[in-house]
């Protein structure tokens, strides 16, 4: 009893600066321990390079200009193909959560879609399209797709069928509808929508890069894998993850943002 | 002058079995002008069926519903049990959703805020209000549309009884300032007798009743002698038709 008084009584500024100190402790505990890990590996493994050798590899990497190329060409394809895959993930997902029909229609396909690992979507693609910047394209567009429809589709479905009712009653159009209903309710989920797309979507990129491409980040990893030289190689898989893992905090942030009104 | 216009109205609902329910029988009723008009009846006599058949909303059977204001269609308000409102909007943009005349709409939308006394609140959002002043915001909203036929399905009926007493008031003061034609479901006789022109009694079925006309001064307390004496007697007709339905 006396712990929660004195725990409500703290000022809202103390309490936020406690909540981020905790997550930062905890955030830089992880990463220290992933390092830890890495240098036992280095230490009584035969062949993990150490940390010193893959940040200068890729310092050389980045000196030379490979680095930025690489990641320019690899994001200009990520980007496509995820803003295809949002867009038209986005409309199917509002047919199928608006349209009976529409969802009995795509359902299977999409769960189908859900089911085929980046692996045979770059494979496929390489097939398809050959070496060319059609085949990252295209599997990030597919990789990142039935997860956008599956999201969206599950957020228009759960709109209250009585708000929708609302607009009808007092005759708002369709596009105020889009705007001021479908928009906010779905805006929480698009975002969880685009966060799983981006994991499968710059996992699809990598293969289809490794086995479809002759530049991009996927492919530079391959050209130091071919080479047996592994401190370029997981020089460039840290570039991966750092990646992803900076975009996962930039969504966090705008995630909050988009739903700030359920905590007002 | 707008006007609802009712010519026998029927709704039949089916079942995956093939069985039907009627639960509007041949309903004629006319509402015009600066009338104020109240549909009671016990549960299932199909009130809100025909305040959302009304609002095109819901498809009926037979017959036929217009709403007009001179030679054009009527624009509608609608107040509802709940207060419906954007959880992601503002007060403000609640009611500038709605709004099918841009031009003005928000000096409008401060206006009908001020007359529920919520003018202050128009940038919060609607978790930030009590469910008394959220329906306050639902019944700003009809108003705030100007519309020329406004329709209410039992707007107090998840309040307690003391915000419900203030609303009705706030809603009577809205009412005697805009003159609309209104058109509202209840299930309260008091509510019926405070605010009605005119009341309209559905039975059981959905067939209409009778028809009480409410000829008494405004404004009007639930207190008063002549509101309290016809709340008695409507509340007595309303028992007989409610045993004879039982």
């Amino acid at each position: 009893m006396t712990l929660i008084a004195s725990e409500s009584a703290q000022p809202l500024w103390r309490r936020h600066a406690k909540s981020q100190l905790s997550s930062a402790v905890a955030r830089t505990a992880s990463v220290l321990t992933m390092l830890a890990v890495w240098q036992l590996a280095v230490v009584f493994g035969h062949r993990v390079p150490s940390m010193a050798d893959t940040f200068a590899r890729l310092g050389s990497e980045g000196a030379g200009g490979q680095l930025w190329t690489n990641l320019a060409v690899s994001m200009n394809r990520f980007l496509l193909g995820l803003v295809a895959a949002l867009l038209v993930g986005a409309a199917l997902g509002v047919a199928m959560g608006l349209s009976r029909i529409a969802d009995y229609a795509l359902t299977d396909l999409t769960m189908a879609g859900l089911a085929i690992p980046a692996v045979i979507w770059a494979l496929l693609t390489t097939m398809w399209f050959g070496f060319g910047w059609l085949t990252p394209v295209t599997t990030v567009f597919l990789c990142g797709l039935p997860f956008v429809i599956v999201n969206i589709a599950k957020a228009v479905r759960a709109i209250p069928a009585e708000t929708m009712l609302m607009a009808r009653a007092f005759g708002v159009g369709r596009a105020e509808v889009l705007r001021n209903i479908i928009a906010p309710a779905v805006a929480g989920s698009t975002i969880a929508a685009v966060r799983f797309a981006i994991m499968s979507a710059w996992n699809g990129l990598l293969l289809a890069e490794w086995f479809g491409a002759t530049s991009g980040v996927g492919w530079r990893a391959r050209y130091w894998y071919d080479a047996n030289q592994l401190d370029g190689f997981l020089a460039w898989v840290l570039l991966f993850i750092a990646f992803l893992i900076i975009v996962n905090q930039a969504l966090g942030l705008l995630e909050n943002r988009a739903t700030r009104w359920r905590r007002s | 002058m707008a006007s609802i216009v009712i010519d026998g109205l029927t709704k039949t609902y089916h079942d995956n079995r093939g069985n039907q329910t009627r639960v509007l029988d041949g309903i004629d009723l006319t509402i015009s002008g600066e009338q104020f008009v109240s549909i009671v009846g016990p549960s299932g006599s199909g009130k809100s069926t025909l305040l959302n058949i009304v609002a095109g909303i819901e498809s009926h059977s037979g017959g036929s519903v217009a709403l007009t204001e001179g030679d054009r269609k009527a624009k509608v308000g609608y107040v509802f049990q709940d207060p419906r409102l954007l959880p992601w909007r503002t007060v403000m943009q609640n009611l500038g959703f709605v709004q099918r005349e841009r031009s003005g709409w928000e000096k409008r939308a401060l206006h009908y805020l001020d007359l529920v006394g919520l003018a202050h609140v128009a940038d919060r959002f609607p978790s930030q209000l009590s469910g008394g002043q959220q329906q306050r915001v639902g019944i700003a909203r009809a108003f705030a549309v100007e519309p020329d036929v406004l329709l209410m399905d039992e707007p107090f009926s998840h309040l307690d009884a003391m915000t419900s007493r203030n609303l009705r008031e706030h809603l009577e003061r809205i009412w005697l300032e805009s003159r609309r034609t209104v058109m509202f479901v209840t299930h309260d006789v008091t509510e019926a007798v405070q605010l009605s022109d005119r009341i309209v009694v559905l039975a059981p079925g959905g067939r209409i009743h009778e028809t009480i006309d409410v000829d008494l001064s405004r404004p009007r307390r639930a207190s008063d002698p002549d509101v309290a004496l016809l709340q008695a007697e409507v509340l007595a007709r309303f028992e007989t038709l409610e045993k004879a339905a039982a």
